[in-house]
């Protein structure tokens, strides 16, 4: 992952969702560069999580195709997607209530080192397992908070452990859907610190689905706005925040 | 809080040890029934509690293990140990095919598939009279001996003989459960019970997953029917209703679901509360379905659940 990233991490040609009527996603052409981190913007109703679900495996598509990292992945299990690296947070705070902060780490280190199987040694045998917990609690700055229930957790650092949860599956790129949505000012700086630093150390890639356009304008690298299941613009921040169509959908609003 | 919890399993492995020496026949057999429904329960519970899957069917592979170990018995001249191993093993075959089927469902719709799956199995027992006695049953299982390495052929007639037999082979099958729960295979498990799609995405064949925890459940609750073939010398096709697939269930929920020794605890209260309701009443399902009435509405999470979330903290409080 350091040097030249991956230039065609990930594409989709022609991808499309229908419900019902509801033309959800309507024929997307996209392709991501690794290490540039994106954001995914658009009015409600304009596709964006369709779109990130059929990326990560949730929905298959009616049409079209993915790749990832060169290999088709169209219609690849959820958990395929993972051990290849393509990881995601959901909109929803997604996080397993009921274990400790650490085992919910644990879980996806165990699965993507393929030693998940094992049913005879404890899970805390394991000296990489405890060292590479650590390290990914200190990222999400939850170390103090180790071996506290998931589930009384503030809803702030929730949604700080989902994305150490993708971050244990080693992602080459990770999908987040609003990622700061329902959180107060202090942790979404630091959730906003958490996404630029992975992201400046090349860790990995980010796209981003977001509403809060100063979010989307301090963070993101490339700007790709959708608009009834089509990519409307595409380009950096300042293009996109110049374009007249996207004023337009927004109204001038938010954008201005 | 350690010793508090060493002190409970060194009693209750020193009053399990010494339940022999009363000599009572009734007591040592009431206690292989409570051990046989404690194993049954705790293996049912690797898929109920661990997993998140409500089985209505574990009195098929509870039976498969019984009838399984009894023909062993009958017609081969596998020894008793053996005999006992095979039929749990036939279970988990069993429970790995059925398996196969009903963990494409989850909540309601795999709970009827495992109903369906049992009567199944029921049906087979009951009509099948030339491998499995019909109505009849097997009759005339012998115990055989148990082969002990320096000490040869232990003979098993007498009960006491053949309780310390459940004793061991019950702990045995508590001690493989503890380590699978607590291994990286039963965290994963647990991650599915939580959170299904979560656990898709950290990296987990979640089908694959609930599979292997039906064979190992089905494992289990054969191994538990198998002891019985011997201890009654017959097996009837009343093992295999599905109202027997209620005990680990009833079990489960007086001791706690969330809860490692909860459906031993379960067991033990369960026969417990029906000895002493079958003194005062002939109705004694009545009196059990009002006691569980009012466990599940006082105690949730069961008894050992309530020790854990309220007792053990007052203790804790009290003597730190």
């Amino acid at each position: 992952m350091t040097g030249a990233g991956h230039p065609d991490l990930l594409r989709t040609e022609g991808l499309r969702k229908h419900f019902g009527e509801v033309r959800a996603v309507d024929g997307v052409d996209l392709d991501l560069k690794e290490g540039v981190l994106t954001a995914v913007i658009g009015p409600n109703g304009a596709g964006k999580t369709t779109f990130i679900n059929l990326l990560s495996g949730n929905l298959f598509p009616d049409a079209g195709r993915i790749f990832f990292l060169g290999e088709e992945i169209t219609r690849l299990p959820v958990h395929l997607r993972v051990r290849r690296g393509l990881g995601r947070s959901f909109q929803i705070t997604n996080v397993f209530p009921q274990l400790t902060v650490s085992r919910n780490i644990q879980l996806p280190l165990l699965s993507c080192l393929g030693t998940a199987w094992r049913f005879w040694k404890a899970v805390d045998a394991s000296e990489e397992i405890h060292r590479r917990t650590e390290m990914i609690l200190a990222e999400a700055g939850l170390e103090e908070k180790a071996h506290l229930p998931a589930c009384i957790l503030s809803h702030g650092d929730q949604r700080l452990l989902e994305v150490g949860i993708a971050l244990a599956a080693k992602p080459r790129l990770i999908l987040l859907d609003e990622p700061t949505a329902g959180m107060n000012p202090a942790e979404r700086s630091r959730i906003l610190k958490l996404i630029a630093d992975l992201s400046a150390a090349r860790r990995t890639t980010f796209v981003l689905i977001e509403h809060d356009m100063d979010v989307v304008f301090s963070l993101a690298q490339q700007i790709v706005v959708l608009h009834q299941g089509r990519i409307l613009a595409r380009g950096t921040p300042s293009v996109i925040r110049e374009d007249a169509r996207v004023r337009d959908i927004y109204l001038g609003g938010e954008i201005a | 809080m350690l010793a508090l919890r060493w002190i409970f399993w060194l009693t209750a492995a020193v009053l399990l040890l010494c339940i022999p020496l009363t000599g009572e026949r009734f007591y040592i057999y009431l206690a292989i029934q409570v051990l046989v429904l404690a194993l049954f329960a705790m293996g049912f519970n690797l898929l109920f509690g661990y997993t998140g899957l409500l089985s209505f069917g574990h009195a098929g592979f509870y039976a498969a293990g019984a009838y399984a170990a009894g023909l062993l018995l009958m017609r081969t001249p596998l020894s008793l140990l053996s005999s006992i191993l095979g039929g749990a093993l036939f279970a988990g075959a069993l429970g790995a095919v059925i398996g196969f089927f009903c963990v494409r469902r989850t909540r309601i719709y795999f709970a009827m598939l495992t109903l369906a799956f049992g009567m199944m199995v029921y049906a087979l027992a009951f009509d099948w009279r030339s491998v499995t006695g019909g109505d009849d049953g097997l009759i005339g299982i012998p115990r055989g001996a148990l082969w002990l390495p320096g000490l040869g052929a232990v003979k098993m007639d007498a009960l006491w003989a053949y309780y310390y037999l459940v004793l061991a082979i019950t702990a045995a099958g508590v001690g493989v459960i503890h380590r699978v729960v607590h291994s990286p295979f039963g965290l994963v498990l647990q991650g599915i019970r939580e959170n299904e799609n979560r656990a898709a995405f950290a990296g987990v064949p979640v089908r694959r997953y609930r599979l292997a925890a039906f064979a190992l459940s089905s494992f289990i609750s054969g191994l538990a029917g198998a002891m019985v073939a011997p201890l009654e010398n017959t097996v009837a096709p009343t093992v295999a209703h599905w109202t027997k697939s209620a005990a680990p269930v009833l079990a489960t929920l007086l001791g706690g679901i969330h809860t490692f020794s909860g459906p031993m605890v379960g067991a033990l209260l369960f026969y417990l509360i029906q000895e002493f309701i079958e003194r005062l009443t002939e109705y004694w399902l009545l009196g059990f379905g009002l006691v569980l009435l009012i466990l599940v509405l006082g105690f949730r999470g069961g008894v050992v659940g309530y020790y854990e979330a309220h007792l053990r903290p007052a203790l804790w409080r009290r003597f730190s």
